[in-house]
């Protein structure tokens, strides 16, 4: 069974940025990709991914630049004779866009952050991954639920049983992000065979480039870092 | 409805009505716009103007009634596979039949061609599922699906899949089956009640 054999005959049907990530376009609207990308990866990947420091900086400065333009020319407008008010308004459209990803970007992280405050700042890879204000955020939240806790019902329990730790001695209360789930993803560049189970004993698969797959994200995980594949 | 904001990302060729000088954008630049003269622009940006009724949208090859028919009668022809379509072909038809039907020549044909292809290929694709989805599966290639039909699935076949595998994994504690894997270890023959099946191999979508 060729796994190689569907060739790129579907290439001009994917999205504008499944194709190469390459010229023509301005930095500016590669990172709007990036972004785009780095949404959908957070947005489907079980566990908090690294932020992107340098992109997310980036863009929120092309952000307020473009706002104090656009605030700029409607005074302009506003006493002036009106001319090219299409134009701004397409471009308030555009602004608006990229403002929905960066956010859409952010809550998706802040949804897992939310969801194991407490596991995300105890690891110390899922606490490296998080923004400065993540991290803080976490901590309040983190300071939160426990007070709510405490004062909500732990309180009325007897002592031994009031902590929250997600250890009990080595037991590990609190179970990490499912990495075992299932995701899809789009394979950007001939990856190879690529083992997809941790049994070795299972057949590696063949993930060529365009392909789409439906396996487990754990042994893919690296591959999404490296941004060999995009999740779905 | 984040689909149909990806879906927006996408070109589409318009006739502008009227002339607007070339603008710059965060994303390049667009135009200048000569009414009449065809330019390629992303469909948020085509769909803004339409609004204003500033242009006329030129429906994409793919969505005019006769390409659909073909599309629709090969998605039927083709028993094994999904045909390949665009990926946001659902959501781009939808936005474009909801803000540009009157820039179509039959808009009721065209709804119906994208109707039949959505309920063709949903189909097509639960029976795959049916067939290929097996407790012993780790990945499944999936050709040519697209993003509505993504989500769709999404749910159900992660979950079955998870499911499954729990249903397996589970016996790894089962007192018989870590018996058993001991005895593996030592080169015993294994004896667990999921010893009988296949070793676990790949299912492609394609049958």
């Amino acid at each position: 069974m060729g796994m190689e054999e569907n060739g790129t005959q579907e290439a001009d049907v994917l999205p504008e940025d499944w194709a190469q990530e390459d010229d023509i376009s301005t930095e500016i609207s590669q990172e709007i990709r990036k972004l785009k990308r780095a949404m959908l990866n957070e947005k489907f990947s079980p566990e908090i991914l690294p932020f992107e420091t340098s992109l997310v900086h980036e863009l929120k400065e092309v952000i307020e630049v473009q706002d104090a333009l656009i605030d700029e020319e409607e005074l302009a407008r506003s006493s002036g004779p009106s001319r090219n008010s299409l134009g701004l308004h397409l471009r308030k459209i555009e602004i608006g866009r990229v403002k929905y990803l960066l956010r859409a970007y952010l809550r998706s992280r802040l949804l897992k952050i939310e969801h194991r405050a407490k596991r995300t700042l105890h690891d110390e890879l899922y606490r490296s991954r998080l923004s400065t204000d993540e991290f803080k955020y976490a901590e309040n939240f983190v300071k939160l639920m426990e007070a709510h806790f405490q004062s909500s019902f732990l309180d009325q329990l007897p002592e031994k049983l009031r902590s929250v730790d997600d250890r009990d001695g080595d037991v590990d209360m609190s179970p990490g992000p499912a990495l075992n789930r299932f995701v899809f993803c789009h394979v950007k560049k001939n990856v190879g065979t690529t083992a997809i189970s941790d049994d070795p004993t299972d057949q590696a698969l063949y993930l060529g480039a365009g392909d789409v797959y439906c396996l487990r994200y754990k042994p893919v995980r690296d591959l999404v870092e490296s941004g060999s594949i995009d999740l779905l | 409805m984040e689909a149909e904001f990806l879906a927006e990302d996408e070109m589409i060729t318009m006739l502008p009505l009227v002339s607007i000088p070339k603008m710059t954008f965060l994303q390049g630049d667009y135009g200048p716009l000569i009414p009449g003269e065809p330019i390629e622009v992303p469909i948020w940006f085509a769909l803004a103007l339409k609004r204003a009724r500033k242009c006329k949208l030129v429906v994409p090859s793919w969505m005019e009634a006769k390409q659909l028919e073909k599309t629709v009668e090969n998605e039927r022809i083709s028993k094994n596979r999904l045909t390949a379509v665009p990926y946001y072909y659902a959501e781009i038809a939808s936005l474009l039949l909801h803000y540009a039907s009157d820039d179509m020549r039959s808009a009721a044909t065209v709804r119906r061609g994208v109707e039949d292809l959505t309920s063709l290929r949903s189909s097509k694709f639960r029976r795959y599922m049916q067939t290929n989805v097996r407790e012993d599966c780790n990945g499944i290639k999936i050709e040519n699906i697209c993003s509505g039909e993504l989500s769709a699935v999404r749910p159900v076949l992660c979950e079955i899949l998870e499911t499954i595998h729990r249903a397996n994994d589970s016996g790894a504690v089962d007192p018989i089956k870590m018996q058993t894997q001991t005895q593996k270890s030592q080169g015993t023959q294994s004896t667990s009640i999921f010893s009988s099946s296949k070793p676990r191999s790949l299912r492609r979508f394609r049958a």
